[in-house]
């Protein structure tokens, strides 16, 4: 088992593009965390002196501001924490759902693994953004129906995955020896079944983070995520690109760190699944 | 029939196949010669590895794209080995066509057999479909298809195996070619099936006129067919002679073991008993001496150090062995 | 007849899934938090009465679900809760031959360059052109649309002048260059990669080799022999390529003013308008379900096999 991952880490490392992205990933995250430090604004400090000036080293503001007198160097920094929390968080939390929903389907078996299936078929056919838009209409929005909903996205490609190595794993001698020896279901689960299809799952996990910083992107891009005063780089790019015209570095900042952030993130997850499965090349 | 006497029409001289993968080079055939006459059938023989089928794909132009030939093959003057792919493709499939060994999925799944026949002689001859689909029918029934104006509207998977390897010969046949190599063109099928397209070899080639290249890892398939047969193992040639000459009397000693591997055809089909123990060697492995020394009943010391070159012994015989078996 | 039986039986499910569909949105609204109306502050008891009894909420719940079932079949979505004169069906009649065309033409857009390109890179394995492609490719896919609208907008719009920044215009091909481009450009990545793999593959089955060995020219062995097995995968990203345009059209018909439903869906979600939602979500669904009957119906076509081993 270890093996794997041995052979995967040397792959990747002699990837040069992979360890370019892990880079930037890491670099991002860095700026990100420190940045804030670094500057005396704070994200929702209003500078009534300098409303939407250019980016400039004399007035303090070293990627300008916006239409509030907001520094936009602090702003964009934090947004880009929110929106990577978020996304790593809401990957973990499909994660979670998604392996547990897929163990016990493939442990189950029979018509409960099959019903289970229909509903992960049904719901994988339908763009769920369309129920998050659908939910926060009836339930407002906020952080925790943010999370919640990203979080019921993510989990349907795990969970297919995750039962179907579980399909695999039952039929192998030593479940059925923990089954003879009358260990209760919930028990295999947890320690053999899990464990053994860690190796895919990490991987999917991987992928998942970007699809999920991504989705969030998107609803506080419209408005339905991250609400005022605090920022994401979804709200940004919204408030950016509404001041397109007058003031292009409201954009430029935000937008540039997701594109390049999203971009790494791909192109890593991209170099880890070929490094593990190295048969395309 | 007569071989030698014609005039060549596939002259193989020191073929070498080589494969590269990453930093690790694979060679297949080294150094191989040969000579197919027209209106001759030639055997090849070897086991799977030996680099038989590599010969005719290097020739043909269809080796992987990690290969690389390098010798001469002339196909009726023509240099193929270097050829550009246009010269290729005017050649192949009308005077140098071959043919494969799982016609299972040698056809394409979503054409009509009657479309896949009749594209080589609009290809090649410039003929309308309509006309090509009525040559596709005269040839369909030349290789004994039962109902082919039914068979030619129907799809790959529609057909039977043996069907569909004489639907593979039959394509094989409409530009009436010069050269037709059948690479394991009975392995996949049943045994009673074999017997049936091999009699259908035979019936074309003496109606064709042309030569043959019959690749087979079983001395009983060549056996009714062959006019001349080489042995290959491990990427060389190490015994030629005529067929008759070669079962009357094996000299090498991996021809001699691989002929009792053959089952009889005439008989009932009996299970495969081989004598031949152990594996042909790693082809990424480098040999000194002679590749077959560990595997060999006469071995001695000497095959082991010094490698035994190809020669000539008799008028059409050739022998690569330090020890061979006695007359 | 196994074909026919097969596909009805397809059929079926697909009402079955938009009718669950429909039932459970609509009754996830009913039972939302607050009526619809607690918004309204200055209604007087008998007022609030009157409109609710109009809108039939003053029934049971099961009574309403028959009633709006009953209009749906008739092709009435109801009356926007935020517009009351407007009717959604309105909205929807307006808004989707707009959303229609720029998705159709994102689609073909995407499959035409989609498959040439992942071919092409296909035929040039590991040549330069190759892996500009499949970089090109997941730029595409990773680069939010809501990035890249409008920083197109802001270089070809407003620094260059060449092509109106928002607006739709009736149509107008200028209009429809940028919010095209973007909306095509993520499921075209895709599908070049999977293009290329598959056709990679494709490349190397026995019966490529035996139409090389026939002597036909590279190109009708690609178009006649590879094609149709290698597009088999990117039949089965159609409906994700659908759902993924339809996403990308909620942001760039917000970006671009243009008046599509994607662009109602929107502003109906940021006004709590429950009906608006409910019947845009409807229609979408209804596209999508319908897309993937299609792809069905396509998938016999690529390999004949299908047709009978259902």
């Amino acid at each position: 088992m270890s093996g794997i991952w041995r052979d995967t880490a040397r792959r990747l490392q002699s990837n040069r593009l992979a360890m370019a992205a892990v880079g930037v990933m890491l670099g991002i995250a860095a700026i990100s965390i420190a940045g804030p430090l670094v500057t005396m604004h704070r994200f929702d400090s209003l500078d009534w002196s300098s409303i939407a000036v250019p980016p400039g080293l004399r007035h303090g503001h070293w990627l300008g501001t916006d239409r509030l007198g907001r520094d936009l160097y602090v702003r964009t920094l934090e947004g880009t924490r929110i929106s990577l929390l978020i996304g790593v968080f809401a990957a973990l939390m499909s994660l979670a759902v998604g392996v547990a929903y897929g163990a016990i389907a493939g442990f189950a078996g029979g018509s409960t693994d099959r019903w289970m299936m229909r509903v992960v078929e049904i719901l994988s056919g339908l763009p769920l953004i369309f129920f998050v838009i659908l939910l926060t209409v009836l339930f407002g929005r906020g952080v925790f129906l943010l999370l919640t909903s990203i979080g019921a996205i993510g989990w349907l490609t795990m969970a297919r995955i995750v039962r179907g190595q579980t399909l695999s794993l039952r039929r192998r001698e030593f479940i059925e020896a923990a089954v003879a020896g009358g260990a209760s279901p919930g028990r295999i689960i947890f320690k053999h079944v899990i464990p053994n299809v860690a190796g895919p799952v990490i991987v999917y996990a991987m992928l998942t983070v970007p699809q999920m910083i991504l989705f969030e992107s998107f609803l506080s891009f419209l408005g339905l995520g991250i609400q005022e005063p605090h920022a994401s780089l979804g709200t940004l790019i919204a408030d950016g690109a509404g001041e397109m015209e007058a003031a292009p570095w409201m954009l430029l900042a935000p937008g540039v760190l997701l594109a390049v952030l999203l971009l790494s993130l791909n192109l890593f997850g991209d170099c880890l699944r070929d490094a593990l499965d190295p048969e395309e090349h | 029939m007569a071989p030698g006497l014609a005039e060549p029409v596939l002259v193989i001289e020191e073929l070498k196949v080589e494969f590269r993968r990453g930093r690790v080079a694979t060679t297949t055939v080294r150094e191989v010669s040969l000579t197919v006459a027209l209106g001759e059938c030639l055997g090849i023989v070897g086991e799977s590895g030996s680099g038989k089928s590599q010969i005719f794909l290097a020739a043909i132009g269809l080796l992987a794209a990690n290969a690389r030939a390098s010798g001469s093959a002339r196909f009726i003057g023509t240099e193929l080995l270097s050829a550009p792919r246009a010269t290729l493709n005017a050649v192949r499939g009308s005077r140098l066509t071959m043919v494969f060994q799982d016609p299972q999925s040698a056809l394409t799944p979503h054409l009509k057999i009657g479309v896949q026949m009749a594209e080589v002689l609009v290809r090649h001859r410039g003929l309308s479909w309509r006309d090509a689909e009525a040559a596709a029918l005269a040839m369909l029934r030349r290789v004994k298809i039962a109902d082919p104006e039914r068979r030619l509207r129907q799809y790959p998977h529609e057909l039977s195996g043996g069907m569909r390897q004489r639907v593979l010969i039959g394509m094989s046949l409409l530009c009436e070619p010069d050269l037709l190599i059948a690479d394991e063109p009975t392995t996949a099928l049943d045994v009673t099936v074999q017997a049936q397209v091999l009699e259908l070899l035979c019936a074309m080639r003496q109606e064709f006129r042309m030569g043959v290249v019959l690749i087979s890892h079983d001395f009983a398939v060549v056996a009714g067919l062959a006019d001349r047969i080489i042995v290959m193992y491990a990427g060389r040639v190490v015994e030629s002679a005529t067929a008759a000459e070669l079962f009357a009397r094996p000299r090498h000693p991996y021809t001699a073991a691989l002929m009792q591997c053959a089952p009889d055809l005439a008989a009932a089909p009996t299970p495969r008993m081989s004598t031949l123990s152990g594996q042909p060697p790693d082809p990424d492995a480098r040999i000194d001496g002679c590749a077959f020394a560990p595997r060999c009943s006469n071995a001695s010391p000497r095959c082991r150090i010094e490698r035994p070159l190809l020669q000539s012994i008799g008028a059409a015989a050739q022998l690569a062995c330090h020890h061979p078996l006695p007359i | 007849m196994r074909t026919i039986r097969y596909f009805l039986g397809r059929f079926c499910g697909a009402v079955a899934t938009l009718l669950a569909i429909v039932t459970i949105s609509f009754f996830l609204m009913r039972l939302a938090p607050g009526g619809p109306f607690d918004e309204e502050q200055n209604l007087p008891a008998d007022a609030r009465a009157n409109v609710e009894a109009r809108y039939g909420l003053d029934q049971p719940l099961w009574i309403q679900y028959g009633r709006y079932l009953g209009a749906l079949a008739h092709g009435d979505f109801g009356p926007s809760f935020r517009y009351r004169d407007v009717s959604v069906t309105e909205l929807i009649g307006q808004g989707l031959p707009v959303s229609a065309t720029l998705g159709a033409l994102a689609l073909g857009l995407a499959l035409l360059f989609g498959v040439t390109l992942g071919t092409m890179a296909a035929l040039r394995q590991h040549s330069a052109a190759d892996y500009a492609t499949m970089t090109l490719a997941i730029a595409g896919i990773a680069i939010p649309s809501f990035v890249l609208l409008p920083f197109l907008g802001l270089v070809f719009g407003i620094y260059r002048h060449w092509l109106p920044v928002a607006g739709w215009e009736g149509g107008s091909p200028a209009h429809l260059v940028l919010p095209v481009f973007v909306l095509c450009l993520p499921p075209l990545g895709t599908i070049a990669r999977l293009t290329r793999a598959s056709m990679l593959e494709v490349l190397r089955s026995p019966f490529v080799r035996t139409a090389f060995a026939k002597g036909l020219p590279l190109g009708t062995v690609v178009m006649r022999h590879a094609m149709r097995p290698a597009l088999v995968p990117v039949a089965g990203f159609l409906v994700p390529a659908v759902a993924t345009v339809m996403t990308g059209s909620l942001v760039v018909e917000s970006i671009a003013g243009l008046p599509g439903i994607g662009r109602y869906l929107v502003q109906g979600a940021l006004n709590r308008d429950y009906t608006l939602v409910l019947g845009m979500v409807i229609v979408y669904s209804t596209f999508l379900i319908g897309m993937g009957l299609l792809v069905d119906l396509g998938y016999a076509w690529l390999d004949p096999r299908i047709r009978y081993l259902r």
